[in-house]
């Protein structure tokens, strides 16, 4: 019907034409169809097959890796059952999941069957992708070899190239690769603020002794000294105090809130004063922060005090922070949580009994709070807040 | 065999999900005499460790399905006579993370890349005593 509308409308041979348009298009698409069909399903089964080799490979090879066996027969075995690739993948696998003289050991067979050449090779690429895969294959196999191709693939112009050789050289955890990694961040700093965090995280928990030279070279602005002293804190390095104790005092409201986290963070009983200080910091983060730090060192009984001050401060922060970090100090700073609901400020009786709800509390804390609630029958909200709060102490105990 | 405090002797469940990895700590873990389980998840270690009451568990934090800390806790149940000893295994850099894991009642922790050697006496000494009761 419509081919006999069109070909009235528009003349027979117009609508040959079309419809011979039409069917050829039709077939293209139906060849396109059936040979991405066909890809998809040889690739399918390449990576099937591959993965079965694989898996043999890990069966041949795990046993010897681990318990100290005759790697080099292993793996001349493995090579001949089940091919070069799949022997490579596990081993560099391996590599990552091992340290130590196996470790070694596995880069050694890397380097001597070919991958480290091969990956090399294929770091040459004008493709970025491919050549920041076969980065990240160098930084799997480690060794000299790979280092070195590694130490120029960080002077890349592709920044996730670069990226990819700081990452793979900081695996490598040794002296030289960790200098090189460091060098090549500070030559370009990334801008996204999660890729320099990432570093220096890695940083922290490879070369910890590294990332404290960098932090205290003054090489680095504030806001890049904030993110490696945190990561600092992060692994717990404890050479980090006395940089981050005189940071407490830094211009930098940020530095100073990162300071005094990050002495929480390392339980720093030396820092209690410098800390209690922060309290009274001009900027509310700051006191927010060191409220909650103190949480994690042995405070004295003027520490609570001054907790107790920030109760009432003006930012709903600092008084949340203030609160929780008394409701975990035991009897000392439940009482002094207690006190302030016999105050009349309504922010602080309420902030109080939220923080003490995660806690629990002696019999005469309890005792206390029972003889507090007629006190709020003017005050439903508050009121309704601490009979929860009964309700749930009674449940616990 | 029953331990004193009701757990199988010389039993090891392995919650890794990574091939390699279990294959690796299997390896390490395995002894004449000694009976080793690998699970894949969190479920499938959780139902190991129910069934077989093994007397240690090796434990990787990052497992699916359930995480980690989700088994450690639920096989660190208190009040549980026959709860195994737990080693935790993670990627280094993660210090928060064994802090929290020896919170949860790990008994032993061990950063990823590590030396099978070191594994293998781990593995050992925690065999060696007695879970806590």
């Amino acid at each position: 019907m419509i081919g006999g509308y069109l070909s009235q409308t528009f003349g027979y041979t117009l609508f040959m034409i079309l419809a011979a348009v039409v069917l050829t298009l039709g077939a293209v698409v139906t060849v396109v169809c059936f040979a991405l069909l066909a890809h998809h399903m040889l690739s399918s089964r390449r990576r099937q097959y591959r993965a079965a080799l694989v898996a043999r490979a890990i069966k041949l090879l795990a046993p010897v890796v681990a318990t100290g066996g005759d790697l080099d027969l292993a793996v001349a075995d493995a090579r001949r059952r089940v091919g070069d690739r799949a022997v490579a993948e596990v081993l560099r696998r391996a590599r990552l999941e091992l340290k130590g003289a196996v470790a070694s050991q596995l880069s050694r067979l890397l380097s001597e069957m070919g991958e480290t050449s091969r990956l090399a090779q294929e770091a040459r690429s004008r493709r970025t992708w491919k050549r920041t895969a076969a980065i990240r294959g160098l930084g799997e196999c480690g060794g000299d070899q790979a280092c070195n191709y590694l130490i120029t693939a960080a002077q890349d112009p592709q920044p996730a190239v670069r990226r990819a050789a700081r990452d793979a050289l900081l695996s490598d955890r040794r002296e030289e690769s960790v200098r090189a990694a460091v060098i090549s961040f500070l030559d370009d700093v990334p801008k996204r603020s999660g890729w320099r965090r990432e570093f220096y995280s890695r940083l922290a928990s490879v070369a910890s002794g590294a990332l404290l030279d960098l932090t205290t070279s003054g090489k680095l602005e504030p806001r890049e000294e904030k993110l490696a002293l945190e990561a600092l804190g992060d692994v717990r390095e404890r050479r980090a105090i006395p940089h981050a104790r005189a940071r407490l005092s830094a211009e930098d409201a940020e530095l100073r809130a990162t300071a005094v986290r990050v002495l929480g963070k390392l339980g720093d009983i030396e820092s209690e004063q410098s800390m209690v200080r922060l309290l009274d910091d001009p900027e509310s983060f700051v006191r927010s922060t060191a409220a909650r730090a103190i949480e994690a060192i042995p405070a004295q009984a003027s520490t609570l005090d001054a907790l107790g001050k920030r109760l009432t401060d003006p930012v709903w922060w600092v008084r949340a922070n203030a609160a929780h970090t008394l409701a975990h100090k035991g009897e000392d700073g439940a009482q002094i949580l207690v006190e302030i609901m016999e105050g009349s400020d309504r922010y602080a009786q309420q902030i109080s009994i939220s923080a003490l709800t995660h806690v629990n509390f002696s019999r005469a804390i309890q005792e206390r709070l029972e003889q507090l609630l007629p006190r709020f029958s003017s005050d439903p909200e508050t009121g309704a807040m601490l009979a929860l709060l009964r309700t749930a102490q009674g449940a616990a105990q | 065999m029953k331990n004193g405090n009701g757990s199988q002797k010389n039993c090891i469940v392995i919650a890794e999900d990574d091939d390699l990895t279990g294959e690796l700590i299997e390896a390490v873990a395995a002894r004449p005499g000694r009976q080793v389980l690998r699970a894949n998840d969190g479920e499938a270690a959780l139902r190991l460790i129910r069934e077989h009451q093994p007397q240690l568990v090796v434990l990787d934090l990052f497992i699916p399905i359930r995480g980690g800390m989700e088994v450690l806790r639920l096989a660190r149940k208190e009040g549980d006579p026959k709860r195994p000893r737990v080693l935790v295994l993670s990627a280094q850099g993660q210090l928060g993370t064994e802090e929290e894991a020896r919170r949860s009642g790990a008994d032993d922790f061990l950063a990823k890349p590590f030396i099978p050697g070191e594994l293998a006496a781990r593995i050992d000494r925690l065999l060696g005593k007695e879970a806590v009761q």
